[in-house]
């Protein structure tokens, strides 16, 4: 090496071989990403297609964003990122609207294309119908893989409330064995399981993570902050499927093909659960099952109410001694105490009535 | 003319917009991923920058890729920006103060 040459010009090009591995190593990611990106705009562009015939002779509107000031059809699927597309169907008789949820694999980020080696995942399609109050009676149902219905009677609220027994064999109602019920009722599972159905869960039953029906339905158990009472959940009548795109993530376009029957299915349950009514001993065991979750629900967070009635009872009197204390007219001051001593002490005066008024009552 | 004998279901009167879910209701459906990587990587920059680790600057561009790919439509891209210039500064930044190739940890 000739002397007197700075340092850094010494160095060949060989010696910097881990920058050159960093940077081969992002354009691979960059060349993944847009592989990936590209190769879930045409799954869900297919997907959209051999679909949309079904949806449009089905509902008023397919595909909206919310942001256009008409309700007119986009014809086309919201993407919100590049791995989750969703469309929105709305206008038709016994459902309010359906969102439809096209889950594919993080196949633009390279991380998750080797995790995946490791982990096997595959693309997922979601369809929430959310129901207006007379389309739908009261129940509570589940049915799907054996793994799902485990992990959704755990998370879920509403399957976690009402449906406490184990998960049931699909055996009995003529599924395979790898699928499981989870119900709130006997007459129910009667009531949904019917010929058709069974006939589509066993043909597809490959394609099925789950399929959830509810009149409660609140979305997953919500972490409670430490003494903080709980409204009870806002519930909203729903059916939620879950389905699994064949090819465990080696998906083509014409695999998308292959979930038409399942969107058949989830049109006849829309129609089928409105026909769906519970027989009188049915409804009054439903509304017992109702009404006991709520007065458990009131129970349990009784003390936190309570509670906290207690601590803002206490925080306003803390703030009014603190106004008489900061004020700085001793005359005023002496003046505001006596005013809250009366208030005080009617309000004594006004507990011993009601105390007096009960023991009346009471003899 | 041969009529539908199925009723025709759809209603123009019961179309429903649609809302984007919120999710203040409902935080575990976000995937935090982005936002993680995010943070990952301007802590990296910021270290690549401060204690001119050359490894910590490439990394923090690996992980603004990575929060990129993972991130959402809606989301604004100044923060993309930011974070991407951020971490490609880390890196000619520890460079020009020392060109030396970086040693591998082994």
């Amino acid at each position: 090496m000739p002397v007197g040459v700075p340092a850094h010009l010494q160095n060949s090009w060989e010696s910097y071989y881990m920058e050159i591995l960093m940077v081969t190593g992002l354009l691979a990611y960059i060349m993944n990403y847009i592989i990936g990106k590209n190769k879930n705009s045409r799954l869900a562009q297919a997907w959209f297609n051999s679909h949309r015939e079904l949806l449009e002779s089905n509902f008023a509107l397919v595909g909206d964003d919310g942001t256009s000031k008409e309700a007119v059809s986009t014809g086309k699927l919201n993407q919100e990122n590049e791995h989750i597309y969703n469309l929105w169907c709305s206008g038709r008789v016994c459902c309010e609207g359906m969102l439809i949820q096209l889950k594919f694999l993080k196949r633009q980020d390279l991380l998750n294309v080797l995790a995946r080696m490791m982990r096997p995942a595959c693309d997922q399609v979601q369809v929430k119908v959310t129901l207006n109050d007379e389309d739908m009676d009261t129940f509570v149902f589940a049915v799907g893989t054996k793994k799902a219905m485990a992990r959704l009677q755990k998370e879920m609220q509403d399957l976690s409330e009402f449906c406490g027994d184990k998960p049931k064999s699909g055996a009995k109602y003529g599924l395979p064995e790898s699928l499981a019920i989870l119900s709130e009722m006997g007459e129910v599972t009667d009531g949904v399981m019917d010929n058709k159905m069974v006939h589509y869960i066993t043909n597809h039953a490959d394609k099925i993570e789950s399929i959830h029906f509810s009149d409660q339905f609140s979305g997953p158990k919500v972490m409670q902050e430490e003494g903080q009472p709980l409204k009870l959940p806002e519930t909203k009548k729903t059916l939620l499927f879950t389905f699994n795109v064949p090819g465990m993530g080696n998906t083509s376009p014409k695999d998308m093909d292959a979930l038409l029957p399942l969107m058949n299915m989830v049109i006849y349950s829309i129609d089928k659960v409105k026909k769906l009514r519970l027989n009188r001993e049915g409804k009054q065991k439903a509304d017992k099952n109702r009404a006991r979750v709520e007065e458990n629900f009131l129970k349990q967070t009784h003390a936190q109410r309570q509670e906290a009635a207690q601590t803002r009872r206490e925080e306003k009197k803390r703030a009014e001694k603190e106004r008489i204390m900061n004020e700085e007219d001793p005359e005023r001051q002496r003046r505001l105490e006596e005013a809250a001593q009366r208030r005080e002490q009617k309000k004594i005066e006004k507990k011993q009535m009601k105390m007096k008024q009960i023991k009346v009552k009471a003899m | 003319m041969l009529s539908n004998n199925m009723a025709d279901p759809r209603r123009q009167n019961k179309i429903l917009r649609y809302k984007p879910p919120s999710t203040e209701t409902n935080p575990t459906l976000e995937d935090p991923t982005p936002d993680y990587m995010n943070l990952l990587g301007m802590i990296f920059s910021m270290c690549g920058l401060m204690l001119k680790l050359k490894w910590c600057a490439w990394i923090a561009v690996y992980c603004s890729f990575i929060s990129f790919a993972n991130s959402r439509s809606s989301e604004d891209t100044k923060q993309m920006m930011s974070s991407f210039m951020l971490s490609i500064s880390a890196v000619v930044m520890s460079y020009l103060q020392n060109p030396q190739p970086m040693s591998p940890p082994w």
